[in-house]
């Protein structure tokens, strides 16, 4: 490893420092950026929005604000399950892609909520390749911690706007 | 060799003046006192007297820190300001310059060390000075470094020209008028100083010659006519245009240099006042300064001076010494009362001139500008709070009967709520008067151009309109008034022969209507052509013959694309584009048109709108689990039909009879995907819809209600926005989200099953 790869690792390592909001989706335990989410809330009434893609669930009133919800286990191709009354909607804020788009609201439902961790850089390891047919863009790391492993997510990443778009136009 | 100590010893004498009328948060006083400064810097400059020049420079420094609103103590630096200008003014009375630059010089430094006081030692006196300097030496203004100051001034220039505008054409009405004349400088002269402090010197020479333009006319050694109007609205064009440059520059972050052809107009103005200014000059010499009688009322008033001071000042006015100063200067030169006083009697008369002219354009509306983002914010939280409010009601309503003060203060809260929600909605709101008043500049020019003489009559200015609209209807007014101007009213050779008076005359009325806003634009011109409209329509091939056609079809033949009846194409209209533009903008605005019209007793357009964009009126639909909205406009009827009215045309879909005519149906579960409650249109409910002219009709399953609701995005950045046959979402009664009904989309989509 040269000196500059070196560097350039460490400073993805500090980056991805920091505190992560941690919740279960199936077997495993995912985390996002803790400056990302805006809310959590318990679960509530969804309009279904008619030609969207599966995992979007639909529309629902945050305080006067229609704001998309999308199932996390729908988008990772996990198998839906009914929601409970562990179920929670984590709304989070994105990047705006679209012309004049400033930060976005999206909803996005899973199994339960766990706990804020402030994971340390050298805990992340990097996202281990599972080949090409995967695309693991979305992940940030894997942290390790006691307890098991985190999966950290880019939640940009994982409700990027391409992507929707992409999903809707196979539809 | 002292001649310029003279022009010194006056600009500063009236920069003290200015500088006791300043107070904190008063741009416009800065930009006055900025603008002496820089003349008297400029003088001292001019003569080489390098240490009188940068005592000038450290007094304007502080007052641009303290126009920025950088020090902060607001009132010490205009006290310092004060002092550095009573020096001034000491020095300049002893008139010896060996030992004012003493003076200066020993001032400075202790000057300097008390105002790095001010700013808490933040920066020291060296720093401030060098500070200065180095802004006087950018030529070029750094825009991105003040974005927020430059946005600023776009903003407020483009108000003032507004006004300026205005104040014209009122001033063309009366061209007499000082107050107007006042009302047009102003804002000009405000331009001027915020545009040579943030360094725009193209502006601010522009500026500073309409100024000085407007000066000789107050000054009465110019008269006011249609050469001097027309020069003053082009050079509000010409700003209009260097502050839309800015405007570009700003977003890309770079000013590029650009030629507005500024030398060009700056002679026709030089020619005008060379010209005009010699002719009337000797008429003028003793024109009785009448102002100034009522600073001395005011100064007896206030019991600062007697009637004598006043009556020896004027007699003092006639005299060769005192020719050409103004009253209170000369009271205060012979120590009579204080500079403080006279500028006090000089605020008061402003504030009597100020009230003695509204409805000359120069009345301020007391406004406070907020950001639209927050505005949306308020008014969504209202309906929530208008939700919350109907929940707890209901929550409660076993509770309210046992007890009467809870059911008295649930009934306050309902009463609160809504009139919270009514005043939330009217923010939202604006007076259609901004736009109207911009017709009045269109029908002047037009007006010119043409030869015809047009008087144009506002009614209902006050009607409120959404701030949304105001944009959106712009053009269509515009179109429709030039319509009128062009082809509605006649030239005044023939409204004469026919027995009219010469000047036509177009109204513009506005008002509210049954929850709808209407806006009529008439002329007493020579009305709509039947016949030319009937030949011009059979040549486009619209219809085959006229007869038997109503005349309200006939007019409305004129909103179809590609008609124009004009014999000749003029500079305006006539292209043959225009009122189907007018007609596809309105519809988007779910407005509608309508023409009235008599042979040569003019024309009337009726635009109807909704009060606002943001609300619609809808109809309540429940399909399946969700509630969906159809818009008023497009829903002809609703129906359940009889099982014998059900046809099924093979390959054609399902067909709807309703008295004697056929309307396919639409299945809103099968384009939407989910299950409804009645597969059987006989046992569920059809919406007619209508759409560019197509009617369908849609099953749902059953009707809830008609209700106004306001349209919402469906967020998440506008992916969710483009789902066809939907136009967005709306927070219903219970909380929910129901679905607004794009009806075009939604056809489109059956017709593509």
């Amino acid at each position: 490893m040269t000196e500059g790869e070196t560097m350039d690792h460490a400073k993805a390592v500090t980056n991805r420092e920091g505190k992560y909001l941690t919740f279960a989706l199936a077997d495993e335990e995912y985390g996002i950026g803790i400056l990302k989410v805006k809310e959590i809330i318990g679960m509530m009434t969804i309009t279904t929005v008619p030609q969207t893609p599966e995992f979007v669930k639909g529309v629902i009133n945050l305080r006067g604000k229609v704001i998309p919800v999308g199932d996390l286990r729908l988008r990772f191709g996990i198998e839906a399950s009914d929601y409970t009354e562990r179920t929670c909607i984590i709304v989070v804020e994105l990047e705006g892609t679209g012309d004049g788009a400033g930060v976005v609201q999206i909803g996005i439902v899973v199994d339960s909520v766990s706990e804020v961790l402030s994971i340390k850089g050298d805990e992340i390891e990097d996202t281990p390749t599972f080949g090409t047919e995967y695309n693991t863009d979305y992940i940030l790391g894997m942290a390790k911690i006691e307890g098991g492993v985190r999966i950290l997510l880019d939640i940009d990443q994982v409700l990027n706007a391409q992507e929707l778009a992409a999903l809707e136009n196979a539809a | 060799m002292k001649d310029y100590l003279n022009t010194a010893k006056e600009l500063v004498d009236k920069l003290a003046l200015e500088v006791v009328m300043l107070e904190p948060q008063d741009v416009e006083g800065f930009g006055i006192v900025l603008n002496r400064l820089d003349e008297v810097i400029n003088v001292f400059a001019e003569a080489g007297e390098k240490t009188f020049a940068s005592l000038g420079r450290a007094i304007k420094s502080v007052a641009e820190m303290l126009a920025l609103d950088e020090l902060p103590e607001p009132q010490q630096g205009i006290e310092q300001i004060e002092k550095g200008v009573s020096l001034f003014q000491r020095i300049l009375s002893d008139a010896d310059i060996e030992d004012a630059s003493e003076k200066i010089a020993r001032f400075l430094p202790e000057w300097s060390v008390s105002d790095s006081d001010i700013v808490e030692g933040k920066s020291e006196a060296a720093d401030f000075k060098s500070d200065y300097t180095e802004r006087a030496d950018a030529a070029m203004y750094d825009i991105a470094r003040d974005s927020e100051l430059v946005e600023d001034f776009i903003m407020e220039a483009m108000e003032h020209l507004g006004t300026i505008e205005v104040s014209v054409l009122d001033l063309e009405q009366d061209p007499e008028n000082i107050e107007v004349i006042n009302a047009i400088f102003r804002p000009f002269h405000t331009i001027k100083g915020v545009s040579a402090f943030l360094g725009f010197s193209d502006i601010n020479r522009l500026a500073h010659e309409v100024e000085t333009l407007l000066d000789d006319a107050r000054d009465q050694t110019l008269i006011v006519d249609e050469t001097v109007t027309d020069l003053v609205l082009d050079a509000a064009d010409l700003m209009k245009e260097m502050i839309g440059h800015l405007r570009r520059g700003l977003e890309t972050g770079m000013v590029e240099p650009a030629d507005f052809g500024l030398e060009a107009f700056f002679d026709r103005l030089g020619r005008l006042r060379a010209g005009e200014v010699e002719k009337i000059q000797s008429e003028t010499s003793d024109v009785p300064v009448g102002n100034d009688a009522h600073v001395g009322r005011i100064l007896i008033e206030k019991g600062v001076v007697t009637e004598p001071d006043v009556a020896w000042a004027l007699e003092r006015q006639k005299d060769p010494s005192g020719q050409g100063k103004k009253l209170g200067e000369l009271l205060i030169a012979d120590k009579r009362t204080t500079a403080r006083d006279v500028a006090g009697a000089l605020r008061a008369q402003s504030r009597r001139m100020a009230s003695g002219v509204s409805g000359n354009g120069v009345e301020s509306a007391r406004v406070v500008k907020v950001d639209t983002e927050k505005l949306d914010d308020m008014v969504d939280m209202v309906g929530e709070l208008v939700i919350t409010q109907a929940m707890l009601s209901r929550g409660m309503s076993g509770l309210v009967e046992q007890d009467r003060t809870l059911h008295a203060s649930l009934g306050q809260l309902k009463r609160i709520t809504s009139e919270i929600q009514r005043i939330s909605m009217s923010m939202r709101m604006v007076p259609i008067k901004q736009t109207f008043q911009k017709m009045i500049r269109l029908v002047r020019d037009l007006s010119r151009k043409s030869g015809k003489k047009v008087f144009l009559e506002m009614i209902g200015e006050e009607t409120e309109i959404d701030r949304h609209m105001v944009d959106e209807i712009y053009d269509p007014l515009v179109h429709m008034v030039r319509n009128s101007v062009d082809h509605g009213i006649e030239r005044p050779e023939v409204r004469k022969a026919m027995g009219k008076s010469e000047t036509g005359t177009v109204r513009l009325n506005a008002y509210h209507k049954g929850g709808n806003i209407v806006i009529e634009i008439s002329d007493d011109g020579r009305g709509l052509d039947r016949e030319k409209i009937v030949a011009r329509a059979i040549e486009c091939n619209l219809i085959e013959s006229g007869e038997n056609m109503p005349d309200k079809e006939v007019y409305g033949l004129i909103f179809q694309p590609g008609f124009s009846t004009a014999d000749e194409v003029t500079d305006v209209s006539g292209r043959g584009v225009g009122m189907d533009v007018v007609k596809g903008v309105i519809d988007n605005m779910r407005g509608t048109l309508d023409i009235r019209s008599a042979t040569n007793q003019g024309t009337t357009i009726l635009m109807k709108l909704p009060l606002t964009l943001a609300v619609i009126d809808g109809v309540t639909v429940r399909a399946g689990d969700g509630n969906y909205i159809i818009p008023t406009t497009s829903v002809l009827e609703s129906l359940r039909p009889a099982r014998a009215d059900c046809t099924t045309v093979v390959e054609r879909g399902e067909m709807i009879k309703i008295r004697d005519n056929l309307y396919p149906l639409v299945r809103l579960h099968e384009l939407f995907d989910f299950e409804p409650a009645c597969q059987n249109p006989w046992e569920a409910i059809v919406v007619v819809a209508q759409s560019d002219g197509q009617w369908k009709c849609i099953l749902v399953d059953e009707l809830v209600g008609k209700q106004e609701v306001v349209i919402k995005s469906l967020g998440g950045g506008g992916q969710l926005n483009s789902v066809k046959g939907l136009a967005g979402g709306a927070i219903m009664a219970d909380g929910l989200v129901g679905l607004i009904l794009d009806v075009p989309g939604l056809f489109e989509i059956s017709d593509n099953c």
